[in-house]
């Protein structure tokens, strides 16, 4: 009896785990590669000020380091 | 975004010669306790821009940000989620592409300064 409650909390525990790797999003590598054209983009600062267009930065590379603060 | 010492080091060395931008995209793991920051995922652009600010501060970060749309339009283009590592070269094509973070994110931005270094020496 013991034994069957406890398969039934670890058959519960699994089904909980899948459920939340489910929801959670996974790192894509995306089609972007090494030589392609970089997409171009616009976007502000936190103040909402200044834009940046990627492609009228001139002249220099450029690093670009997505993330986020977790 | 881990390594911000990392970071730090490579904007400080390159900032003359490469233009630098944080791209402050879709938190990765908002709403943990256990995290040392505990943030829910922002829902509006006010609230992305107000996180990222703060972001910037906590983590002494001085690299210029710049806030992706609530849609994540530029992080889905570059697949840049979590976080990511990419060189453009001055006429905008992508010289080094970073593996997905957390894991490809430290050894992309080791590798960065030997991939800026060919940039630049080829544009002489």
């Amino acid at each position: 009896m013991r034994l069957i409650k406890l398969g039934g909390a670890a058959a519960l525990l699994l089904t909980a785990l899948v459920a939340v790797e489910a929801q959670q999003p996974r790192p894509r590598d995306g089609d972007l590669k090494e030589g392609a054209a970089a997409p171009d983009f616009t976007l502000k600062d936190p103040e909402g000020t200044n834009a940046v267009k990627l492609s009228e930065l001139k002249g220099k590379p450029v690093v670009l380091l997505f993330g986020s603060c977790t | 975004m881990a390594s911000v010492g990392q970071i730090e080091k490579l904007y400080a060395n390159y900032k003359g010669k490469a233009h630098f931008y944080v791209v402050y995209i879709r938190e990765a793991h908002p709403d943990m306790e256990k995290n040392k920051f505990n943030i829910p995922q922002p829902k509006t652009l006010e609230e992305r821009q107000k996180v990222a600010k703060e972001f910037a501060e906590a983590l002494k970060l001085t690299v210029p940000l710049l806030v992706d749309s609530m849609e994540d339009a530029v992080g889905k283009a570059y697949a840049g989620w979590p976080d990511r590592v990419y060189v453009i070269d001055a006429e905008g094509k992508v010289a080094l592409k970073g593996g997905p973070g957390p894991q490809g994110f430290a050894p992309a931005v080791k590798a960065a300064p030997a991939a800026l270094d060919k940039l630049l020496a080829d544009s002489k």
